[in-house]
């Protein structure tokens, strides 16, 4: 019975080319749309995403109650308030070692970077600025600040007593690579360290108050031998942060674990503003799709009410007839929405060589995400179908005898 | 006619409109034996198509029963009765009724996909061998918009045939062609009928074709009136009773019309 529903449906649809023509393109142009809209969207959202968290902890793990100034580093206000709040004994994760151990063996984190963070005043000749220290181990936390890359000047090496500073407190200080600096600390230790290269992580707050050492020297200036104030995450997909936070909670529950998302309240509500925008002029455009191609089957039924009348005439019952009309749909859905998948593509196509033609001026990428293609054609499919029930309720309803009887 | 009735109409009554009722056809009782040929005729107006559909299950009486071959068509739904129509029956219209988006061959296979899907080699085969009967071998593979009126309604009469039918209904199979091709369509269902000892009850309003059939049934209003059976008692005494103005059947009144 199917086969025969669509061996008629597509006689049906072959016979009336020009119209079959031109509600295939109509689906065409909407999925078209859809597919562009959607990919330029989704691609604008991962650049912003890539610019707010690309270059800073996904997952950050600290002890108890205590608000990790990192997380606040967009913020030159926050970062001045830490600087300018009273000192009290630092909490601290003392057993770091063997929970970085724990999170390197999950395969769904990049990085785990231990850090030992805290306020400390940096001096050089007569100029003296308050810094938050940040000791790392180069390596892992080269994966989140992308450190080596970001280094503007001198060499991104931090071992001994080789610092790294921000391109603004370098200029405020009037540092130069290879210059010596005192760092003293509110507990009362202070050191001398080298300047090896200057960084610019594109963040003012963190140019001008970030100093990036080693892990050891920086355990002595804040009195956290052996131990660390956090535990830096990245993941690899940035979205499973909370998944990944709620797993990490059950497993130490004596830590506080926070995501990106907690100091990203605004840029999400925007990104999901966004979406919904996006997703409601796809939805208008799905809607417009769907109503056209009802628009011509209901046509078609009015067309097409001698045959479907001797076609009841001679057997086909109410479910055939339906299916008829379900099958033009469906095939319509198919044509117009693969074929409006090969424009979405090519007009991504086109605006890739635009952005690479425009040097630089558009500065995130669009790519095709080929869930997001499969999951347009098959929505659009499924609303042909749909479009398709009216019609196909409607030829069941035509009584064969009248068509008979009328000739 | 000794055999048991294949078609079978009991005090059959249409009435069309829900407001303004106008009744069609009043208690029609009669049945048809398998094999025969009966040709239905009457004036415009009589209900003689009506009838047609009715027997045909394109149409429900408002009361009565009719029973093809022992079933009772008032017992069967919709989707049963579009089934019952494929398998057992064979329509004839006055125009072809043909789907011009299909060749002469696909039109002619078209009852067999709705009944049961692909055909295979065999039904293909049968489609080919029903077109050679009607003559249009050559043309099988033409659209049918290509073909004149008389090539359409034997395709017609081919597809009618397709599935093997016990009963071919046919609606003045000859009404919208030219005399000599409606003698040729008349010749080739005759032939087809005995070949294949199929039932056939035709609507003509042309005297000359009634005659041929086994039996004539006359309808005035909606009620059978006259009934001769023209190969018994000959050409010239059945058309003088058809001629006459009084009714032979009981059950009306010998009234006029």
């Amino acid at each position: 019975m199917f086969r025969f529903a669509l061996r008629i449906a597509w006689r049906f649809l072959k016979t009336s080319r020009s119209q079959t023509f031109l509600i295939i393109l109509g689906i065409a142009a909407g999925v078209s749309i859809q597919i562009f809209l959607s990919s330029l969207i989704s691609g604008l959202q991962a650049n912003l995403i890539e610019q707010t968290v690309g270059d800073a902890p996904h997952i950050i793990v600290t002890p108890e109650d205590r608000t990790p100034s990192s997380l606040l580093k967009s913020s030159e206000n926050l970062v001045s308030f830490i600087l300018a709040s009273p000192v009290k004994a630092e909490p601290k994760i003392l057993s770091w070692q063997r929970i970085q151990e724990g999170l390197t063996r999950r395969s769904d984190l990049r990085v785990a970077s231990p850090l030992v963070e805290g306020p400390g005043n940096v001096r050089k000749g007569d100029l003296t600025k308050s810094v938050v220290l940040k000791g790392v181990l180069l390596e892992q936390a080269d994966l989140i600040y992308e450190l080596r890359e970001r280094t503007i000047r001198g060499i991104p090496q931090i071992g001994g007593n080789g610092v790294l500073v921000g391109k603004v407190l370098a200029d405020d200080l009037q540092l130069e690579v290879g210059d010596a600096i005192t760092i003293a600390t509110p507990a009362g230790k202070n050191g001398t360290f080298i300047v090896n290269g200057v960084f610019d992580l594109k963040n003012k707050a963190i140019n001008s108050s970030w100093i990036f050492l080693d892990l050891n020297p920086a355990q002595t200036l804040l009195d956290l031998e052996g131990a660390v104030s956090g535990i830096e995450i990245q993941i690899e997909q940035v979205f499973q942060s909370e998944r990944i936070a709620r797993e990490l909670r059950q497993e130490f529950p004596q830590y506080t674990i926070e995501t990106w998302q907690t100091r990203n309240q605004q840029l999400l509500s925007a990104l999901r503003s966004q979406s919904l925008s996006s997703y409601m002029i796809q939805f208008f455009v799905l809607l417009a799709v769907t109503l056209g191609i009802a628009s011509v089957l209901v046509v078609s039924v009015t067309q097409k009410i001698r045959e479907i009348g001797i076609l009841k005439a001679i057997g086909t019952t109410n479910t055939g007839v339906s299916l008829i009309f379900l099958a033009q749909g469906a095939i319509l859905g198919l044509f117009g929405s693969s074929l409006g998948a090969l424009a979405g593509f090519l007009l991504i196509r086109l605006f890739q060589q635009a952005a690479r033609a425009s040097g630089g001026a558009i500065s995130f990428s669009v790519t095709v995400n080929p869930s997001t293609l499969l999951f347009i054609v098959t929505i659009a499919t499924v609303a042909s179908l749909l479009a398709a029930i009216s019609p196909a309720r409607q030829a069941t309803k035509l009584l064969p005898i009248e068509v008979i009887r009328n000739g | 006619m000794d055999n048991a009735p294949l078609v079978e109409l009991q005090k059959v009554n249409k009435v069309y409109g829900e407001v303004v009722k106008y009744q069609v056809l009043f208690d029609i009782t009669m049945t048809v034996p398998q094999g025969e040929f009966l040709a239905l005729i009457g004036p415009s107006g009589s209900g003689k198509t009506t009838l047609l559909n009715i027997i045909g299950a394109l149409d429900r009486p408002t009361s009565g029963q009719i029973f093809i071959r022992g079933q009772n068509l008032n017992h069967l739904p919709d989707e049963e009765l579009a089934r019952f129509r494929n398998k057992f029956l064979g329509f004839i219209f006055q125009f072809h009724y043909l789907l011009p988006e299909f060749n002469a061959l696909e039109n002619v296979l078209i009852p067999y996909w709705i009944g049961s899907g692909k055909p295979g080699k065999e039904i293909v085969e049968r489609a080919i061998y029903l077109l050679e009967q009607v003559g249009l071998k050559e043309a099988m593979k033409k659209r049918i918009t290509m073909l004149s009126g008389g090539q359409q309604q034997r395709v017609a009469i081919a597809r009618a045939l397709l599935n093997a039918p016990q009963l071919i209904l046919a609606d003045e199979p000859t009404g919208a062609l030219d005399t000599k091709t409606g003698e040729q369509v008349l010749e080739l269902l005759s032939e087809i009928r005995h070949q294949f000892n199929t039932t056939m009850i035709m609507v003509t309003h042309n005297r000359d074709v009634a005659l041929q059939a086994d039996r004539v049934i006359e309808l005035i209003d909606g009620k059978l009136c006259k009934e001769v059976y023209p190969q018994k008692i000959g050409l010239k005494e059945a058309t003088e009773i058809l001629e006459s103005h009084a009714c032979n059947l009981e059950d009306i009144e010998s009234t006029t019309p």
